[in-house]
């Protein structure tokens, strides 16, 4: 093959391509483009931290962008030269020269891939002079070499073989064109990350994140993977050259390229091959670790007191020696540990250092103690071991769907790991499991293995020289540079990090707060010096409002942010808050907290000096602005969830989702400090935590979204399977909090019965911190609460175990008086509940009164339960059928009253009953506080109400209204059968929602549609006892009020009924302009009929029609 | 001889039998190929320029086998299709470098001294820079010729190189081919228009139907039409009875009446006179005569 043939016809190849117009519109329109996204995120600074955060992420997210619109327009330009050989006599005039046809077509295809090469560079050069030109971005030269072979190469080659050899088979360049096309929106918006990435050509969802810490955590995958399309380029571009439509020189050259073809295939297929091997056979590895746990569930462990660790850091792996002293759990002669199956055991002996016999399978070290122990007996073990941790032993719980999810941040692909061990920088958290602890890893048959004890921790670690380690207690740097830990207090786990960091550090009431980081990741920023001084003081206010809203204390003498790499992540787990990412004393804090906008100091500095300014006119300067942006800063630390994803599902229905935060302090305050066990319960811990922390949400936005709240989803949950199932349930993880809040609340109600919920908090409190840094038995706990407020709590976990039959209540609408004595004003408030159920149930009651506001959705850990007068939270246990009116007295107007009914089958589950017409009375005051009990509180005799929830309401069949609107209001998700109506899309088929606002006994739902001609109807069929005048009303609240919810256009707007009794019709119009939320009139009719249907169409200029309840009030 | 061709057959996918065992020994020079539309000579001048593969037969090339020795025998090969069109961004030096560099010329400084004396000597120097779909037609004809030529082949293929030309562009043309066959080049010169073949190849093919009816010099094929060439004087009533006995050449206005050439044997009834027949009178006569293909339906 002669080079100057393939350079001869490339030249002339590029000079066309770079000729054509449709490349010139391409390359200034792509230029401009991610010039301008380049502008905005490196000079601007406005597209988040993410990208300039990590320096190699600049070229990534450009090349990227920018393999998207090449990948499409080199198939376009790639088919188009075959076209054009194919037409044109003018291509044989140099197929008759002496050049061969794989001179020909490599030079074909080198032309076309040079140009895009070359325009590669100029978007590499661009992005690299926004680069070098960005006030927040270093550079990271390196990136920008290994982006441009690992995404745009491999893609261009791939690309290009396949259109140019499938224009070369089906011979039409409008079928390539489009099959091609389709291929790359396919991979694009359907395949995405799905079948393990191996069909991801354009490296979309291929983890590419490069850390700035460690480089590529996974090389080898990414290697492969993009082998797969490197190669089957070349293998396609072998295949075209015998099938090219030109007479070869020599015969044999057509079996020349067959084999090539072939062998570049068989290579793009093995690492296909390869590529899918390697993430399955990490999956079935986790199943035999599974498995292993799961034969050993029943052998003999031991409590660690003490462990004693010496670590020793080589290039490639670790060597350590671990003394471990504790009490056996139970009579046995062999105890067993779980160590990450990466490491090798070397030796086991006992307390006196002899010898003893051990069998190691994968992650599990059997010992054999030479002697039968006793249960209690004190057993000390020396264990040696070395290697290399293996990550894919880590959370064996957390299902591979899960695991293998993409993880996306802005653009890019990021890479999980949960260890890092190279020579440079070492990462092991306790779920790496990198030193032995007694017992089983994970288990699906017990949850022992979730229950965490408190040991003595003392750790000695030798680096690689220029490293520093780092661990929680306190530090001694002793000879050869060999640092020793020692725990101030006992831990649940220890964690080791190493690596060339530096060091921040400021004192603050007697806590030291550090910070490491890379060097070069110091944050050096002018804005900050000034405030160097002040900084600690920002943080002891902030760590003594947290101390105060919580009630709980920040035990430790030190806290450090340590600075981790980018792949590094955590999963949220049932029975804890606290993530991996999250240790006693520390933080791991993802690079250069890239995934926080905050971060981007600079930049958040600027917008609090633009929001002092907007908000009140105020000019801040740059130390009060600098403060105010650590402040934003430290706030990420304390949101509970740390991502809203409104996503949609089903093609119609939005979906409000969040993310646990992983840097969530409060595990600092409770977990790291408290450790409630029982070995019936491991969640027991999560159980007295999410009970302290009184977190309850409802109502609000995410209910609007969602049409129904998690606490609702939870309440069903609860009536369909037992609390133990959904515990071990990984599906309804995402609503475990709401879950275990329901439970936790439902266990302390009768307490608070009793004694008061601050009450029940407060004598919590004391007893654990009678018992910090101990484990204390759940079981022990409640039998203490038992004592202290004179009621049963244990009996209530036996509920837990099975689905349970959930009460429902029946709460009318709350009476209010406005007594005035003699100019002294007297609120008197008489709510009536019923529990209509055949069980026993207590609700919440919440009292608003006059102007204050709490509560509510969105605020901090703690908060809800902060200055609430216990006055106006209530809890009323009602009984199984019982009616009971609870009288209150206030000085002020009460706004709103707001029942939750807890564990129980209404909907909503809470309710919020706004007090509209208050009964001014002058006399005096004659009622008193008290709960008085009712015969019974429901029905009327007068009133004959249908609702929408009673068999006596029916609905039109829904119409075809033609495919598309069909797929989108597809609802396949039949789990929860309510659902959100939000403003966006209305629902073109009558719809069920709940709301406070609607009609209904213990389910306040009604049925919305969009408007239309009429043909879509609700009918009411009301039974009328005997002939006379009836006044006919309609519940006409319409679900409105809230951002999400509906904005119709009152103008105009009313409904349309019919009603029809005996062979008479009669229309009946209802003003929806300004509704009272309240039974409104319809007219007085005469019926002599058995029945009245009344029918209410969807012919109206509203932008939707809601059918709820009817009433009918005999008149004499 | 520098071209031979033995039996050589070709038979299309669709049945279409384009060539019926064609043996032809083609001597250096302007070697003229002549044919109605559908005879033949595209396909004969496809598989010669090696694009096409014959189903049967060989063809050697100055010793070379067309099918075995494809890669020399297209070193020594200059092509100038019939639908000679031009890519439509290269500029017109370009063009020829694009085909220099294909036959092997490596060094750029000879190469540019070659490109433009080619452009020199085809008149193309002044538009080198232009645009090749900017030129004219002839002018287009003579960039096509010129990188047929840039690399000095042994053997030229020209395909109906005059249609569509003006006839001082087909003359200067015409020289400018006979200029390179002076040179000891083979060039094989298609076309349906004898007026190309006779005033400059010193021998000819005429093919027809896939075959070849004649095989010879000009001179030769005139030689045979001697004396079956008239002229005649015809009133306008006879003007038709003519045009359906005999195959008429031209038919001028005169006075009165009509002069009309015609070839025939023999002219019976009219005023006729024997008239110096010229290649076209040849071709003419060969088909209808020879062939027995003419018709004046």
């Amino acid at each position: 093959m002669k080079l100057h043939h393939i350079q001869s016809v490339a030249k002339y190849e590029s000079i066309l391509l770079r000729r054509s117009w449709n490349y010139r519109v391409f390359t200034i329109l792509i230029l401009l483009f991610i010039g301008i996204l380049q502008a905005v995120t490196l000079l601007a600074g406005q597209n988040g931290w993410a990208i300039p955060a990590i320096p190699s992420n600049i070229p990534y997210v450009a090349l990227y962008m920018f393999n998207l619109g090449q990948a499409a327009v080199a198939i376009f330009l790639s088919s188009d030269f075959l076209k054009r050989d194919k037409k044109l006599d003018t291509s044989e005039v140099f197929y008759v020269h002496e050049l061969s046809n794989a001179e020909y077509v490599f030079g074909k295809i080198w032309g076309n891939v040079r140009v895009f090469l070359l325009l590669n560079l100029i978007v590499l050069a661009m992005v690299l002079f926004f680069n070098i030109m960005s006030p927040y971005a270093k550079v990271d030269l390196g990136a920008y070499v290994v982006y441009f072979f690992l995404i745009s190469v491999p893609t261009l080659v791939f690309i290009l073989g396949f259109s140019v050899l499938l224009m070369l088979i089906l011979r039409n360049q409008a079928l390539t064109f489009v099959i091609l096309l389709g291929y790359v929106g396919l991979v694009l918006f359907y395949i995405g990350d799905k079948f393990y990435n191996v069909f991801d050509s354009l490296a979309y969802s291929l983890p590419l994140m490069r850390s700035d810490m460690v480089g590529f955590t996974n090389l080898p995958l990414i290697l492969t993977h993009r082998g797969i399309y490197f190669l089957g380029g070349l293998s396609f571009i072998c295949f075209t050259i015998p099938l090219f439509g030109r007479l070869p020189n020599t015969r044999r050259n057509f079996y020349i390229w067959v084999f090539w073809g072939s062998l570049f295939l068989l290579g793009a297929v093995y690492c296909a091959y390869r590529h899918v091997t390697t993430i399955l056979h990490n999956n079935s590895e986790r199943a035999v670790f599974l498995e292993i746990n799961n034969k050993y569930v029943d052998e003999a462990t031991m409590v660690v007191d003490a462990y004693e660790l010496e670590v020793e850091q080589q290039p490639e792996s670790v060597s350590a020696a671990v003394r471990l002293v504790g009490t056996a759990l139970r009579s046995s002669r062999s105890y067993i540990f779980s160590l990450n199956p990466g490491l090798i055991v070397d030796a086991v002996e006992d307390g006196q250092g002899r010898s003893l016999q051990f069998t190691r399978e994968k992650q599990i070290i059997k010992v054999d103690m030479g002697r039968n122990v006793t249960q209690g007996d004190s057993l000390t073990l020396a264990i040696r071991y070395h290697g290399r941790v293996d990550g894919n032993f880590c959370y064996l719980d957390i299902p591979d769907e899960e695991r293998l999810k993409e993880r996306k941040t802005n653009v890019m692909s990021i890479d999980k790991q949960y260890v890092f061990q190279t020579p440079q920088y070492i990462l092991f958290t306790p779920e790496t499991y990198w030193y032995p602890r007694p017992g089983i890893s994970y288990s699906d048959r017990t949850f022992d293995w979730q229950q965490a004890y408190f040991s003595n921790y003392r750790l000695r670690v030798k680096t690689l020289p220029g490293l520093i380690a780092l661990s929680q207690g306190q530090e001694l740097q002793t000879a050869d540079g060999e640092q020793t830990f020692t725990a101030d207090y006992p831990a649940q786990a220890v964690t080791l990090v190493i690596g060339n960091y530096a060091k921040a550090t400021a004192e603050s009431d007697s806590v030291q707060f550090r910070l490491y980081t890379l060097p070069s990741h110091r944050l050096d920023i002018a804005e900050l010096d000034s405030i160097t001084d002040t900084i600690p003081g920002a943080i002891r206010l902030l760590k003594e409002q947290i101390e105060r809203q919580t009630k709980l204390e920040y035990p430790f003498k030190r806290f450090s942010v340590i600075e981790v790499p980018a792949q590094f992540i955590s999963y949220q787990r049932s029975w804890t808050a606290a993530q991996e990412t999250m240790q006693p004393e520390m933080v791991l804090f993802c690079e250069r907290g890239f995934s926080f906008n905050e971060m981007m100091i600079e930049n958040t500095i600027r917008r609090q000096k633009n929001w002092a300014a907007r908000r009140g006119g105020q000019q801040i300067d740059d130390k009060e602005a600098a403060l105010r942006a650590i402040n934003e800063i430290l706030q990420i630390f304390l949101n509970e969830d740390s991502d809203f994803n409104i996503t949609q599902t089903n093609r119609n229905q939005l979906e409000l989702t969040t993310t646990p935060n992983p840097y969530y302090f409060f595990p600092q305050l409770y977990n790291f400090r408290y450790n409630i066990f029982s070995s019936a319960w491991p969640v027991a811990n999560r159980v007295i935590e999410v009970y302290l922390r009184n977190k309850q949400d409802d109502q609000g936005w995410e209910r609007n979204i969602n049409g129904i709240s998690n606490n609702e989803k939870a309440n069903i949950l609860l009536g369909d399977h037992s609390f133990r199932d959904l515990l071990a349930n990984i599906e309804y993880q995402d609503l475990m909090d709401n879950i275990i809040a329901m439970e936790s609340s439902e266990l302390f109600a009768p307490a608070e019965i009793n004694m008061g919920q601050t009450a029940v908090q407060d004598s919590l409190l004391a007893l654990l911190n009678r018992n910090t840094f101990k484990n204390i038995r759940f079981e022990d706990i409640l039998a203490s609460m038992e004592q202290m407020a004179s009621c049963r709590l244990i009996d209530i976990l036996s509920t837990w175990e099975k689905p349970r039959e959930l009460p429902f209540y029946i709460i009318k609408t709350p009476e209010v008086i406005n007594v005035n004595d003699r100019g002294k004003e007297t609120f008197v408030m008489k709510l009536t509940l019923t529990n209509a159920s055949q069980v026993d149930g207590i609700v919440n009651i919440r009292y608003e009164i006059g102007n204050m506001m709490f509560g509510g959705p969105g605020m901090r850990f703690g908060s809800a339960a902060i200055n609430v007068d216990p006055e106006q939270m209530r809890k009323l246990e009602l009984k199984a059928g019982q009616t009971k009116q609870l009288i209150t007295l206030w000085d002020e107007a009460p706004r709103a009253v707001t029942v939750n009914t807890m564990i129980s089958k209404n909907l909503p589950a809470s309710i919020q009953l706004p007090i509209r017409n208050i009964i001014e009375e002058s006399r005096r005051v004659t009622e008193k506080e008290e709960t008085l009990l009712l015969a019974d509180g429901t029905g009327s005799s007068v009133e004959i109400i249908v609702d929408n929830e009673d068999s006596l309401f029916s609905l039109t069949e829904p119409r075809i209204v033609g495919l598309l609107p069909e797929w989108l209001n597809a609802n396949t998700d039949t789990t929860f059968r309510y659902r959100g109506v939000q403003g966006g899309r209305r629902p073109v088929h009558w719809t069920p929602t709940t709301n406070s606002g609607y009609y209904g006994r213990f389910i306040r739902s009604a049925y919305v549609v969009k408007s239309g001609d009429g043909s879509q109807q609700a009918v009411w069929k009301v039974p009328i006892p005997s002939p006379g005048f009836y006044e006919v009303s309609y519940w006409p609240y319409m679900e409105g009020g809230g951002g999400f919810g509906f904005r119709n256009n009152r103008q105009n707007g009313e409904y349309h009924f019919q009603i029809i009794h005996g062979e008479e019709t009669e229309d009946a119009y209802l003003n929806m302009q300004r509704p009272t939320n309240e039974w409104e009139n319809l007219g007085l009719y005469y019926f002599d009929t058995d029945t009245v249907r009344v029918v209410l169409g969807n012919d109206t200029e509203l932008r939707t029609v809601t059918a709820d309840a009817v009433r009918l009030v005999r008149r004499q | 001889m520098s071209i031979t061709i033995r039996g050589l057959n070709k038979i299309y996918p669709n049945g279409n039998h384009a060539l019926k065992d064609i043996n032809l020994e083609i001597p250096t020079g302007m070697f003229g190929l002549l044919g109605p539309n559908g005879a033949g000579k595209s396909t004969l001048m496809r598989i010669l320029t090696a694009l096409l593969e014959p189903s049967s037969g060989s063809v050697d090339v100055f010793g070379y086998d067309l099918t075995a020795d494809r890669k020399q025998v297209r070193a020594i090969l200059g092509y100038l299709p019939q639908d000679f069109r031009f890519f439509a961004k290269y500029k017109t030096y370009e063009f020829l470098d694009y085909a220099a560099r294909l036959s092997g010329m490596n060094n750029r400084k000879e190469r540019k001294q070659a490109v433009d004396s080619m452009l020199e000597s085809v008149g193309l120097f002044d538009v080198r820079e232009r645009y090749a779909n900017r030129l004219s037609g002839g002018m287009k004809r003579r960039l096509g010729i010129a990188q047929a030529l840039i690399h000095k082949p042994k053997v030229i293929i020209v395909d109906e190189p005059t249609t569509g030309l003006d006839p001082e562009e087909r003359i200067r043309f015409r020289n400018l081919l006979s200029e390179v066959a002076e040179q000891g080049v083979t060039i094989i010169l298609s076309t349906h228009i004898v007026g190309d073949i006779s005033s400059s190849c010193r021998t000819m093919a005429l093919m027809n139907r896939g075959q070849v009816a004649f095989y010879g010099s000009p001179e030769e094929m005139l030689k045979r039409t001697e004396g079956k060439v008239w002229r005649l004087k015809l009133r306008t009533d006879e003007l038709d009875i003519v045009n359906r006995r005999y195959p008429v050449i031209s038919t001028i206005p005169s006075g009165i009446g009509w002069e009309v050439q015609v070839v025939a044997d023999d002219v019976a009834g009219f005023d006729a006179e024997p008239f110096p027949p010229n290649l076209e009178h040849a071709y003419v006569y060969f088909m209808e005569n020879e062939l027995n293909l003419w018709t004046n339906d």
